[in-house]
């Protein structure tokens, strides 16, 4: 599943919040910003890319704010798209 | 790969672990550490650690040695092992042995190479010239059984003895600490240099001056003063005072005669170390500590200068640290103990700075630590021109992890973790000033032109820092158990700091938006918001003085950090804890703060700054790394459901990571500080500190509300503590890798 040639770098993300564990394979330009990657795996899959991260397979979450290429180095190919927590209200009863 | 400690419990069964009490007749090694520290299939050697003051053979810790030949790494490179040594360990312990580890080795031929090293090494580092039995030992680790003990008699360089047994004392620390105690000598040196112009010798100049001091220690017009710094003892002793003349300097230790303290008036010149030291059983901290000050005449002399001279000044802050036996009379303690401790650390410093006299001088400062693991402290010299994060520095301390066979992803050596022996009292808790119903009353002084907001703001700084200065540590400590029967409880490690919504009642999650909110009300009137300004001049001096009413802030909504900031809270504790374990020496951050990082690294826009937008699990993890630089772990489970079944990766990462772990899910976020589980039931509860907490920092409302307590999955009644229908994330924050 990996690949990088003529300047493009291959992910293949899974949507882990389908127990049928769905994947996508995405080629982008190594210099294109890991947000595109999120952006197009969440139009994939349906969700909205705002509410969404990107982890590695081995749970380790990934900063969107750095280049494809370097994700790509850093992390391998294998990803998860995950849902975000939002959380903030006081509903704890004691 | 990983280094495993090699523990030698096996010798103490097979052995049948005698507990010699008293003297050793020398037929057996004892060993009060908890394990001789060794990487298995590793082929190196270890210094054995003793004492002058323990019976013979018995060894106390051990020291990697790490500066070896290339050709050959179970021979020592002296020069530097001892330049090392002679700083690292304390005047009052030796090296007493070695011990060499490796594949098919022939037993005796390397206890006798190990034997010949230590002989070497003690040396190198010009101990007394005492003969001693010293150890050779000997792991080979093909071979099933465990070290092999020779020893070399004193007096007998030839021969070697097997040793038939191995002892392990139970209690280390308290058989250290019983016979013996710490004595401190702190003494800044200013050395002037003169040296010519013309024909700069100043490095010569340098020596002589510092051998002309280290002689001054023995000079008998020279006074001690001694004092314990034991601040516990009700009826301290009186000090004692000391003369270089009643100093003896040639006996040795072994056969100083350890006189037992009468009730008299003390002579001096039989006075033992026990006098100052505390009667308490207490032997875990270091209580007894004496102070020795090293007083000059005041003299002045003037010298004739043949030529255009210069003066140099060179500072020496010598601090030595030092272990003597209870019953050692003290004028041995300053001649054999102290006085060649500071000489030691005199000629160690000029050693360093010799090359750089004429230009920086290198900052010397002297350190000392209780490395887990470790009987007795152990003293380092940092530079610290540039930092500790400097690149010679971490190479330094992770040269002494390697000796002291300490991990490598924790800081356990740096300035922070030092033991703090100094005279002050230190860490004084800050007076809070609060008075009933959360009121502050201040009075702050501004020059003018300040305005109104500006006074604000430093006077709600002011408040968060009074209110901050009282936050609880550690309060899952002592709580009641899990509930869960049959199971292994993995907590976190270490220290942190319990961040919960209005901490104290003082609302910090949104000081600017309260300020602003404030200052508006201030300027339409001065009075019935329970706020009262006063406002003078004198003298260009504005004046504010009034009473703030913390519950002010809950006015109006969305102006406390209840409902919206618990993540945030949760992401403070956990902050504090990389505080704490001194991974970091950023404050806390606030929640405005934290919204900045997030815009920053362009994952928010600018508007959320100061907004009450809730955050989840991701976004802490970006916080970490931009603020902390540390990278976490995610966790994802479709449903609370799940989440037991993640008990034993939990367990494992309390285990190995040890840090509190954030939940976010539904709509609440949680810290989770440790796991009960048991793996054949499947029963499991969670450790739980809640953010969500408004009420004051008092420890019994916390844990009495359940505020931080244990929650099992589903609970007797059948309830369950996450929602089947929410899907959680995890966030595992993993522990740098630095030193």
């Amino acid at each position: 599943m990996a690949s990088a040639g003529g300047g493009k770098v291959s992910f293949k993300v899974t949507l882990t919040s389908d127990p049928k564990l769905p994947f996508k394979v995405f080629s982008v330009p190594e210099g294109a910003p890991f947000t595109a990657v999120l952006k197009f795996a969440a139009e994939e899959f349906k969700v909205p890319p705002q509410t969404s991260a990107i982890i590695t397979n081995d749970g380790v979450g990934i900063n969107p704010q750095q280049s494809a290429g370097n994700v790509f180095l850093k992390h391998g190919s294998e990803l998860r798209l995950i849902p975000r927590d939002r959380v903030g209200a006081s509903l704890m009863s004691v | 790969g990983l280094a495993t400690s090699y523990a030698l419990k096996e010798a103490k069964r097979r052995s049948g672990s005698q507990s010699m009490d008293n003297e050793n007749d020398g037929k057996a090694v004892r060993i009060l550490c908890r394990k001789l520290v060794l990487i298995n299939n590793e082929t190196g050697l270890q210094w054995l650690i003793g004492s002058p003051f323990f019976p013979p053979l018995t060894i106390a810790s051990t020291f990697r040695c790490i500066h070896t030949l290339p050709s050959n790494p179970l021979s020592p490179d002296f020069p530097k092992e001892s330049d090392d040594l002679r700083t690292l360990l304390l005047k009052g312990f030796e090296v007493i042995g070695a011990l060499i580890a490796g594949n098919n080795l022939h037993l005796e031929q390397n206890a006798g190479e190990a034997i010949d090293a230590v002989r070497k090494l003690r040396k190198a580092l010009s101990s007394d010239t005492e003969s001693r039995n010293l150890i050779g030992g000997v792991v080979d680790w093909n071979r099933t059984e465990d070290v092999r003990f020779f020893v070399s008699r004193s007096g007998d360089t030839s021969g070697l003895e097997s040793v038939s047994g191995v002892a392990y004392e139970d209690e280390g620390e308290k058989y250290v600490w019983e016979r013996g105690c710490l004595l401190r000598c702190e003494l800044p040196i200013k050395l002037p240099l003169y040296y010519s112009v013309n024909s700069p010798k100043a490095e010569d100049m340098f020596t002589r001056a510092t051998e002309a001091v280290a002689a001054r220690f023995r000079d008998p017009k020279v006074t001690y003063i001694m004092e314990t710094l034991n601040e516990r003892q009700t009826e301290a002793p009186e000090p004692l005072v000391i003369r270089g003349g009643d100093l003896d300097f040639q006996a040795e230790l072994s056969s100083v005669s350890f006189s037992s303290e009468t009730d008299q008036v003390p002579d001096v010149k039989s006075t033992t170390c026990s006098y100052f030291c505390s009667t308490r059983k207490d032997t875990t901290s270091f209580t007894s500590v004496e102070e020795v000050t090293h007083r000059k005449s005041n003299r002045h002399v003037f010298l004739a200068a043949m030529e255009e001279t210069k003066l140099l000044v060179v500072n020496f802050k010598l601090e030595v640290l030092c272990y003597a036996a209870k019953d050692l009379p003290l004028k041995y303690a300053v001649s054999k103990i102290i006085i060649p401790g500071l000489v030691d650390q005199l000629y160690t410093m000029k050693n360093i700075i010799s090359p750089e006299l004429l230009t920086r001088h290198p900052q010397l400062n002297q350190y000392h630590f209780n490395p887990p693991g470790f009987l007795h402290p152990v003293s380092v010299i940092y530079e610290l021109n540039y930092g500790e994060t400097e690149i010679k520095q971490v190479e330094v301390r992770k040269s002494l992890h390697l000796r002291l066979g300490l991990p490598f992803d924790r800081p356990l050596l740096r300035i922070a973790n030092a033991i703090n022996l100094s005279l002050t009292k230190s860490g004084a808790t800050r007076n809070s000033t609060r008075k009933g119903n959360h009121s502050v009353s201040f009075e702050l002084y501004f020059v003018q032109p300040m305005s109104v907001y500006g006074c604000l703001t430093a006077l709600l700084t002011y408040c968060m820092v009074i209110s901050g200065s009282s936050l609880l540590k550690d309060v899952h400590l002592g709580i009641p158990s899990s509930g869960v029967s049959g199971g292994v409880v993995s907590l976190i490690q270490g220290s942190y700091e319990y961040h919960h919504y209005l901490q104290d009642g003082f609302d910090d999650s949104d000081i600017e938006g309260n300020v602003e909110e404030l200052s508006m009300m201030v300027n339409k009137t001065d009075s019935g918001w329970g706020f009262q300004i006063w406002e003078g001049s004198c003298n260009g001096v504005v004046a504010l003085r009034g009473e703030v009413a913390a519950r002010f802030w809950m006015r109006g909504s969305c102006s406390c950090g209840q409902g919206w900031g618990c993540a945030y809270r949760s992401l403070q504790t956990i902050i504090s804890w990389f505080r704490l374990q001194h991974y970091t020496s950023i404050d806390v951050p606030s929640h405005r703060e934290i919204q900045q990082s997030l815009v920053e690294i362009g994952d928010k826009d600018p508007s959320f700054t100061g907004s009450h937008d809730w955050i989840g699990a991701i976004e802490l993890s970006f916080v970490l790394d931009k603020l902390l630089g540390v990278s976490c772990k995610i966790i994802n489970v479709r449903s609370g459901d799940e989440l037991p079944e993640k008990c034993r990766e939990l367990a494992l990462h309390f285990e190995n990571q040890g840090t509190p772990i954030m939940i976010g899910g539904g709509v609440l976020a949680y810290t989770l500080l440790g796991v009960d589980f048991n793996e054949s039931s499947g029963d499991c509860a969670f450790l739980i500190l809640d953010p969500h907490y408004t009420g004051n920092d008092e420890l019994k409302k916390i844990v009495n509300g359940g505020w931080c307590g244990w929650k099992k999955a589903v609970d007797s009644k059948g309830k369950h503590f996450f929602l089947h229908d929410k899907f959680y994330n995890l966030l595992l924050p993993q522990r740098p890798n630095m030193v």
